[in-house]
This record gives structure tokens, C-alpha cells and sequence, in this order.
């Protein structure tokens, strides 16, 4: 399997709807969404609350299935996945920042980062690749510390390395400023382009933040549940 | 190994994890501790038992024993001995008397000890180590004041014997056992030439058995087809012991009490399990998104519970060890019975239950983890995900079950312990759910704390619910075994006052009755009543013989085959209770039957029972049933007829005295006077069985701290649990403007008001099934404490009003937009 198709494309969806039936009603989240994304591209993927960005994401990223609709994943196409292969596929090529950081908080900083390796078994030089990693966002010094120590930026700045420490393919990121004030989140946003620039990675992210959309390669615009640019 | 000690420091360090280890380790001192100490002092008891017997097992014959038992006895490698009893005529310078004669062969008695006392020193008692030699003979110490041991001969048929010792103690009818007849003991070399046992005698042969449990469980197994009518298999068995009444009590409180402890801390591990998941679930929904695989994180988790089991199960055994030792070396001290060595058993089973017990309470919550979803990770609501498995819930309460059952070892205990606690869970949610519906119904808007808590426990009924019914089912277990505890207290007290009669006079014939009262009042003694005895049969019932080969039940056979003592009565003898029926109203005839009897013959209220007294058949209705409790120190009888019923039938008279002085003065001077009366010294029982009983309310009054502790964790266990949800209520007050002292009186007010209500529905539901357990387990005479439950109630809602505030406090103090960080 490989990490892209001839054409170069790391990520496709065609046709993509997801409904949730409440009682009697049936919501429709996404309506039809097609696109198609290729390697070490960004990707800001907007839209007003409740348009669907987040549960876009989540599909792209195979950590929910659609209601119909196909999906095609760094070559595999998902729908032919069980959850359990789905992340098989996830491991070790893709990473994730989240919006509220989602750091263990019984685990400082370094273990926090570790963790990620331990997952894609590489268990080699485990610790020094870790405070490379941190190193890189600058916080090898705070590696003893636990989350509940760190500032949002400084935990979203760990996050970041957890999410690259093991050199993904590619990276969703869901509103990674979300919780930051303004000067951190120009500091994230900046490690956030560069390190996926040295990694060589594709970035998916979504955000209600029009700066940092406006820095990714391309923007999908969603509406209602549909894709409108 | 390196990467397993690596996420099992990580798990260390989550809190709920601690919990889940302490309440592990709890579970294990448990069962360790009780489960040894109540072998050892079953074993103990065992021994006691067979001490009494003087052989762990015995074959009973109405003619010598033959020589092929014998020789199978040989085969199977026990150790034995005999003894042939009888009773007979013992001629001296004084005149005859009659005594009981038992001649015994070497190594008599095989299990407990003959206490004898020498003719040159009064003083000096000292245990057999050899047999009477032949021509010599050891008498009970009635015939010792009047024989001049040593010197005098005395003859037994054909053939004159030197009584040279003085018999204290012996097994087979020690002290707590009533003979009529003063013992006489012989070398059984000696028997055949006395001329006095020939096949036409009533003698009793025995061939007394040794050996171990196996041992003698297979012999019996191969004896027991072979015996013919006359002969009977007898093991010496704590179900018929004397001493079941006391240390049997004390073995099932604390049997209850292990129970109890176990299913609280089980009910704490679940509660921690709980919390647990709701922290890990986040790191799993991320491990998911990581690409980690179903099986591999519950793999991973599996083993970090069950191999850190081992370790928490080793501390709990090592401190369990220690406790139970600590209470065996007070038993050893207060009883003077050994108790004997540990045996590995209960390790075992502290190894199983607590590998089992960190299964069942997290394998559903492992398994539940296909619910988790990673997309879950996005939407931040992963805690509720976890922890809604029905199928955790049935673990546990299967395991409550197994485990209830294997430590009880007494099936209806476990049974009303499972029972009573599911109907008391069952029956708390129900009555509380519906409490908080009316009480959310009800209430008007107000600005007062009560109007809030009542408010906040409504409006999340199912955790308020939950919340009191884990409280309500700790109450209940406590108020249970406290309520059991002190009923216990009150048996012994009432059992054993500081008056209890310490010597038994029997064998007084009517005409020396008078005399007798007279000397006793003489000699400063105080005496109860002085009971006829009466010696008769059970032959009839309804008109229709009773055919003792036609009853199943060996007991029954017995009861019906062997004459007993009866007696007559106006007044219901202390200790006794009338289950059925009433008791002689004037002029009334008629029986009173004691309830065991009457159930094992199958006798009922109304009955025409027929009694045989040495030729004189007496039938007469039944009009009522009585429990008796046997362990006063106070006669007691099977069937008491009503007064003059049993007019003309031949008796002698018992009476039990209690003297404050020196009690060996006191018999001498009365076996002088009344050279038939036996007396009986029951003092060194007595001061034996008080200071049992006060050692045994010392340890039982440590298991109820311990199951306290128990009970403790699952109040902290229940509060972790609700951090998080406190967290962001506590928050959202403190943001919307409300002050510190309103959240607090709001939070006390809160649960106080769910203490209090569990309080009264665990502690009545308690009062009440200590009423069931005293009467089916203990045999208590109960009386329900009523101001218990005031005392619970209030108690509780202090309790966890406190302990709910203390775990909230930290909270409390803490800015607003810190705790909002926190969610």
C-alpha cells in the first residue's frame, strides 16, 4: 500500500453524506461531499459553527464512517474498513492536533510525546526522539512537567510534537488555535506550517480562523452540510 | 516486562487507580484474616470436640467390639483404644455405692486429657499420662472424700481394688456433661475377673479412633456398611459440640462480617473501576485516533490489572497474616485452646478472589471499549461513553454471589446476606428514585439551601439515586453487622452472668431433698430450683408406635432408642421461649416438647405424645413448642411435663448452686452428708468460657472496624467518582456570580439530605434483616433497636455531609477560570 495514488492524492472523498436519525427526525450533517486533496498540500477546511467541519474532518480521517458515500485514504479506500483497520491504516501516518489539546493528564509533557511512538511500536531511542520533538517546539526543558503545569499554547505546542514525532504523512489538525489568545496562536500557527514543510507532510485543518486558513494551499468552504467552494 | 512496569507507574499515578489497589488490598486482608482465623478456630474446635469425646471417632457396640473392626481400624493405620462402661455396685468400708465403671485398655484417652489428683497431695493436679494399673482403680472425687485413697480397698464383683487417685477431669463426660453415677476407672485387664460383665449385661464397648480427618472419614466410609443393628459409627463432630454454641457463634459473626467487608470493598473496587474509565477513556479514544488496535489496548490494559493484582493481593495477605495471627494468639490466651497451624487454603483463595475480583470489575469496562469511538475524541464528551455496561454490573454481582458463597461456607448465610443486600439495593433505588420524583414535584421555589439541594438531587435523579443507594447499601451492611455485634454482646452477658451457678448437684433422692436445701442455705450458697428427674422413652405418637429403624434421620433414631431426662414444672425455666403453643396453664396437662425434637420427630402442637418411664406408659397432648437455649449453665430438658403429670414415676432431683467461697470446701462438705449426691464443678469452665467470651467481643468488635474501612472507601470511592461532575457545576455557580459560603451550605445541605435518606432506608432495612439472621443463624432473641436507626440516620448524614464537603473543599477555593481550565 502506498501513501498516495498515482494522480498524487493523499485524500479523496466522493459523494459523502452523514445523517443522525434523533427519534423521528433525521439530521443531515453532510450532504454530498466531494474533494480530493494531494500530497504535502494545505488544507483549511471553514465554515460557520455547525456546518459540518468537524465531522468532515472526523470522516476524512477514518475515525467515523459515513452514512453513504466513499472515502479513499493514503491509497485505501475506507469504507471497506473495520474500525480496528482503519486505525491499523492511521498508525504511524497520520497525526492529529486537536482543539483542546487532549494531552493525558497522569503523563508529563515528554511521556505525552512518547506515547505516540510507543503506539507505532518504535521503541528505539525513544526518549531522545522525544525531546527532538520537543525540541523543535521548543519546550525540551518543560519535558518533566504534567499538563495541568503548562500554558494553552505550551500544551498545544506538545501536542504538536506528539502529533509529528512520528513523521506522519499526514496531518489533521481541528481547530488548533481554538483556545489560544492571539500571540500564542500566531506561534502555534507558525511551528504548525513549519514543521509540516520539514516533515513533508499534508495538513488538514479545520478552523473558524480566516488568517490562518488563508495560509494553506487551498480552502473548502462548507455550508449547511455542503461543500460550497 | 520494561515497557508493562513503565505503563504500570503511569497507572500509579491516577488516582482512582490507588483506589482500586487499596480496595484490593482491603478484599485481601479480608479474606486472609478471617478466612485462617476461622479455620484455625474451627480446626481448634474440632479438637476441643474430640477432646471432649477423647477420640475423633468412635464404633459403639452393645457387645464387645469384634475383632474384624478392630482389625480394619489396624489397616487403615489409627490409633485405638477401648473402653467398656457400665454400671454397678462399689463395695467399701462405708457401705455400697452405686458408680459407673470404665475400663479402659492403654493409650485411653487418645484426644483430650484425664486430670487426676494424687491421695498425698491435694493440691497437685496433673494430667494422666498412663492407665489405672491393674487392681488399682481411679474414682471421681465424690467417692475420693469418702474412700481413704491409697489405703482402703474397695471391690467391684469378684475382685477388691486400691483407689489410689482421684479423677478431675475426664473426657467422655467431663465436667459440662451430666453422669449420675460417680466414675470408677479400671485397668481393662482386670474386667473379665470382676465376673461383672457377662452377655447379659448393659455395658457400653467402644472402639476408641485417632488419626487424621482423611484417615478417618475412609474408615468410617468402609466401617460404617459393615456394623450390625447394635453397633454405631460415631465421629466426634462441633455440630454436636458443647462448644458450637459460643466459638460457632463467633465464627458465623465473623464469617458474616468477612462477607460484608468483602462485598463493600468489591462494591469500592467497582466504584473505582468506574472513575477509572471515565479518566482513561480519553487516552484510549486518543490511542484509538493513533491507530492503536481494539485488542492490543485491552491487552495492554488486561494485563496491567491483573498482573499488579498479585503484588496488592501479597500486601493484603502479609497484613491479613498478621491480624489474624494477632487474634489467635487472644483466643490461645483467653480459652487456653491451641489453636493450629495456618493452613494454605485461604491463600489460595485470596490469590483467586482477588485475580477474580479485578476481572470482573474491569474485563466489562476492557470490553466495553468497542464502544468507544475515536470520533469521540473531537467532540470532548468521551467520559460518558464508558461505564454503562450492563455487563459490568453482572460481573460484580456474580462475583459478589461466588464469593459469598465460598467464604461463608454456610449456604443460608450467604443466601440471606445475597439476598437481603440485592433486595436492599433493589428496594433503595426503587424508594429513592421515587422519593426524589415526589420531592422534585413537590418543592416550591425558595431561596434556601434545602430548596437548592433538593433541586440539584432532583434534578439528577439517577445520580442522586445512585449516590444514596451506594450509601444506603454501606448503611445497611454496617447497621447489620452492628446491630448482630451487639445482640452477640447481649447473648453471652445474658449467658453467662456474674451469677451463674458453678456447681451442679445431682442424684439427690426426693427424701434428702429438704436436708439438702437446708445445707446449701447453710453454707452461703445461693441454688436454683431443684428439678425432678425422670428417666423415660419416647414410645408414641397419635396412638401409633414409634418405630426408631422406620426414621431416617440418625438423630432421630437416637432420640427414640435412648431414654432421657424428663422433667415436670410449674414455671417456664429460664432460657427457654415458647415458639408454639402455650405454656401450663393450672390444672392443665400436658407436654412441653423443645423445638428441635419436635421437628426431628415430627411432633406438632396438639399431638398425643407417649412416654415409657421403666414400665409406666404416660400419654398426654402436646401444648407447646419451646427454643432452648443450651449454653446457660442451667438444666435443661427435651420434654417437661405439666405438674403431677408424671405422678409416681421413680426420680431423683438436680439443682445447680452458686458458691462464692472456696467451691472444693463446698463439695467435700456436701459429698460427706449425701454420699449419693454427685457434685459437679463447673468453676474453671465457667472463667474459661467469660473470658472467651470477652476476648472474642474484642475481636469481633476489630472486624467491624475493619469492615468500617470498608465501608469508608466505598463512600470515597462514590465521591471520586462524582469529581468531575461536581467540578463543573462548582465552576459554572462560581462563574454565574454565586459565593463560596452559598456553594458550601448548598454541597452540605445536598448531602446531608442524601445521607440522612440512606441512613433510614439502609439502617431499617438492616434492623430488619437482623432479625432474620438472629433468628435463623444465631439464635438470638431479638429485639429490634429502634433508636439505632435515629442514631443512623443522623450519624449518616454528618458523615457524608463531611466527607462529601472535605472532598469538594479544595474546590471551594480554587479562582473560577482555573477550574473552568480544568474541564
Amino acid at each position: 500500500m502506498g501513501n498516495s495514488n498515482a494522480a498524487g492524492l493523499v485524500l479523496q472523498a466522493s459523494n459523502v453524506s452523514k445523517r443522525v436519525n434523533l427519534g423521528d427526525q433525521t439530521i443531515h450533517i453532510l450532504t454530498d461531499v466531494s474533494l480530493s486533496i494531494e500530497a504535502q498540500q494545505s488544507v483549511a477546511i471553514v465554515g460557520s459553527s455547525g456546518s459540518g467541519k468537524t465531522t468532515l474532518l472526523g470522516l476524512l480521517a477514518g475515525l467515523d464512517s459515513p452514512s453513504s458515500g466513499a472515502i479513499d485514504l493514503l491509497g485505501s479506500s475506507l469504507e471497506s474498513l473495520d474500525e480496528d483497520e482503519r486505525a491499523a491504516l492511521r498508525n504511524g501516518k497520520v497525526g492529529f492536533v486537536f482543539q483542546s489539546f487532549h494531552l493525558l493528564p497522569n503523563l508529563t509533557a515528554l511521556e505525552n510525546v512518547q506515547l505516540a511512538l510507543e503506539v507505532v511500536h518504535r521503541s528505539e531511542n525513544i526518549t531522545e526522539r522525544a525531546l527532538s520533538a520537543l525540541d523543535k517546539v521548543g519546550l525540551s526543558e518543560r519535558g518533566n512537567h504534567l499538563p495541568s503545569q503548562l500554558s494553552g499554547g505550551e500544551q498545544q505546542r506538545v501536542a504538536l510534537a506528539r502529533a509529528i514525532v512520528i513523521g506522519p504523512s499526514l496531518l489533521f489538525a481541528d481547530e488548533p488555535t481554538g483556545n489560544l489568545d492571539h500571540g500564542t496562536r500566531d506561534q502555534v500557527c507558525d511551528l504548525l506550517f513549519s514543521l509540516c514543510n520539514e516533515i513533508g507532510c499534508t495538513l488538514v485543518l479545520v478552523t473558524h480562523d480566516s488568517d490562518l486558513a488563508s495560509r494553506c494551499d487551498r480552502i473548502f468552504r462548507l455550508d449547511g452540510g455542503r461543500l460550497v467552494s | 516486562m520494561k515497557l508493562f512496569f513503565r505503563d504500570f507507574l503511569r497507572q500509579l499515578r491516577l488516582t482512582e487507580f490507588r483506589l482500586l489497589g487499596v480496595a484490593l488490598i482491603l478484599v485481601s486482608v479480608a479474606i486472609t484474616s478471617v478466612s485462617m482465623f476461622s479455620d484455625r478456630v474451627e480446626q481448634g474446635m474440632q479438637a476441643r470436640t474430640s477432646a471432649i469425646f477423647g477420640a475423633d471417632a468412635l464404633v459403639e457396640s452393645t457387645r464387645p467390639v469384634r475383632d474384624e473392626i478392630i482389625e480394619l481400624a489396624a489397616q487403615f493405620d489409627l490409633q485405638v483404644a477401648q473402653s467398656v462402661s457400665f454400671v454397678s455396685m462399689l463395695g467399701s468400708p462405708e457401705g455400697s455405692q452405686l458408680v459407673g465403671v470404665r475400663a479402659v485398655t492403654d493409650g485411653y484417652p487418645l484426644r483430650g486429657e484425664l486430670l487426676l489428683r494424687d491421695s498425698g497431695n491435694p493440691d497437685s493436679n496433673e494430667i494422666a499420662t498412663d492407665i489405672p494399673k491393674p487392681r488399682r482403680v481411679w474414682v471421681a472425687s465424690q467417692l475420693a472424700v469418702s474412700l481413704d485413697l491409697g489405703k482402703s480397698e474397695s471391690t467391684l464383683g469378684k475382685l477388691s481394688f486400691v483407689p489410689d487417685r482421684e479423677i478431675m477431669l475426664e473426657p467422655e463426660g467431663g465436667a459440662g456433661m451430666l453422669r449420675l453415677a460417680p466414675r470408677v476407672m479400671m485397668n481393662m485387664s482386670d474386667l473379665a475377673s470382676t465376673g461383672l460383665i457377662t452377655p447379659a449385661s448393659r455395658a457400653r464397648f467402644r472402639l476408641m479412633l485417632a488419626g487424621d480427618s482423611d484417615q478417618i472419614a475412609a474408615f468410617g466410609n468402609s466401617v460404617e456398611p459393615t456394623l450390625k443393628s447394635y453397633e454405631s459409627w460415631i465421629i466426634a463432630d462441633i455440630r454436636q459440640s458443647d462448644v458450637r454454641g459460643t466459638i460457632g457463634r463467633v465464627v458465623s459473626y465473623l464469617r458474616l462480617a468477612v462477607l460484608l467487608s468483602v462485598v463493600l470493598a468489591v462494591v469500592a473496587m467497582a466504584l473505582a473501576a468506574q472513575g477509572l474509565w471515565r479518566r482513561q477513556s480519553n487516552e484510549v479514544a486518543l490511542l484509538r485516533c493513533l491507530g492503536k488496535s481494539h485488542a492490543s489496548i485491552v491487552t495492554n490494559y488486561l494485563w496491567i490489572y491483573l498482573v499488579s493484582a498479585i503484588p496488592v493481593a501479597l500486601i493484603g495477605i502479609i497484613f491479613g497474616y498478621v491480624a489474624q495471627n494477632m487474634a489467635v494468639n487472644v483466643v490461645t490466651q483467653a480459652s487456653g485452646i491451641e489453636l493450629p497451624g495456618i493452613s494454605l487454603t485461604p491463600l489460595l483463595l485470596v490469590f483467586a478472589v482477588s485475580i477474580l475480583a479485578m476481572l470482573a470489575v474491569t474485563l466489562p469496562l476492557l470490553l466495553s471499549l468497542k464502544g468507544v469511538s475515536s470520533i469521540e475524541v473531537l467532540r470532548s464528551r468521551q467520559g460518558d461513553v464508558v461505564g454503562r455496561n450492563r455487563v459490568a454490573v453482572l460481573g460484580v454481582v456474580s462475583l459478589i454471589v461466588c464469593v459469598a458463597f465460598i467464604l461463608a461456607r454456610d449456604a443460608e448465610l450467604a443466601g440471606i446476606v445475597v439476598v437481603g443486600l440485592s433486595i436492599a439495593g433493589l428496594l433503595l433505588w426503587s424508594v429513592l428514585k421515587l422519593l426524589i420524583y415526589a420531592a422534585g414535584k413537590i418543592i416550591k421555589p425558595r431561596s434556601s439551601s434545602i430548596y437548592y439541594a433538593l433541586k440539584a438531587i432532583s434534578a439528577n435523579s439517577s445520580r442522586s439515586a445512585w449516590l444514596a443507594c451506594a450509601f444506603g447499601t454501606t448503611v445497611f451492611a454496617l447497621v447489620l453487622l452492628g446491630v448482630v455485634c451487639a445482640d452477640l454482646f447481649a447473648a453471652w452477658e445474658r449467658s453467662v452472668p456474674q451469677d451463674a451457678p458453678n456447681v451442679f448437684l445431682i442424684n439427690i433422692q426426693e427424701p434428702d431433698v429438704e436436708e439438702i436445701q437446708k445445707k446449701i442455705s447453710q453454707l452461703g450458697a445461693q441454688t436454683t430450683p431443684m428439678f425432678p428427674i425422670i428417666r423415660g422413652r419416647i414410645i408414641s405418637l397419635n396412638g401409633q408406635g414409634i418405630n426408631a429403624d422406620e426414621l431416617e434421620d440418625k438423630s432421630a433414631q437416637h432420640r427414640v432408642n435412648h431414654e432421657f431426662n424428663l422433667t415436670e414444672l410449674a414455671d417456664l425455666p429460664v432460657a427457654n421461649t415458647i415458639t408454639a403453643g402455650r405454656w401450663f396453664s393450672a390444672d392443665e396437662s400436658g407436654w412441653s416438647v423443645e423445638e428441635d425434637t419436635a421437628k426431628l420427630l415430627g411432633i406438632e402442637i396438639g399431638d398425643l405424645l407417649g412416654v415409657d418411664i421403666g414400665g409406666l406408659k404416660l400419654e398426654a397432648n402436646v401444648t407447646s413448642l419451646r427454643a432452648v437455649r443450651w449454653d446457660t449453665m442451667r438444666p435443661n430438658f427435651f420434654v417437661i411435663g405439666s405438674p403431677g403429670l408424671l405422678e409416681g414415676a421413680p426420680r431423683h432431683y438436680i439443682t445447680s448452686v452458686q458458691v462464692n467461697k472456696n467451691i472444693n470446701l463446698f463439695i467435700n462438705d456436701i459429698s460427706r452428708s449425701f454420699s449419693n449426691v454427685s457434685a459437679i464443678n463447673l468453676d474453671m469452665l465457667l472463667q474459661r468460657f467469660r473470658s472467651l467470651a470477652n476476648q472474642a467481643s474484642g475481636a469481633v468488635g476489630a472486624v467491624f472496624v475493619f469492615t468500617l474501612g470498608a465501608a469508608l472507601l466505598v463512600l470515597v470511592g462514590v465521591l471520586q467518582g462524582q469529581r468531575s461532575v461536581r467540578l463543573r457545576e462548582i465552576a459554572l455557580y462560581k462563574t454565574l456570580g454565586a459565593r463560596k459560603r452559598r456553594i458550601r451550605r448548598n454541597v452540605l445541605c445536598e448531602f446531608a439530605l442524601l445521607g440522612g435518606l440512606s441512613g433510614a432506608l439502609g439502617g431499617g432495612l438492616a434492623i430488619l434483616s437482623g432479625w432474620i439472621l438472629a433468628d435463623r443463624i444465631f439464635g438470638f432473641i431479638y429485639h429490634p433497636p429502634w433508636h439505632w436507626l435515629v442514631l443512623t440516620i443522623i450519624g449518616t448524614a454528618t458523615l457524608v455531609a463531611l466527607c462529601g464537603y472535605a472532598s469538594l473543599r479544595k474546590l471551594l477555593d480554587v479562582l473560577p477560570i482555573r477550574l473552568l481550565a480544568r474541564l
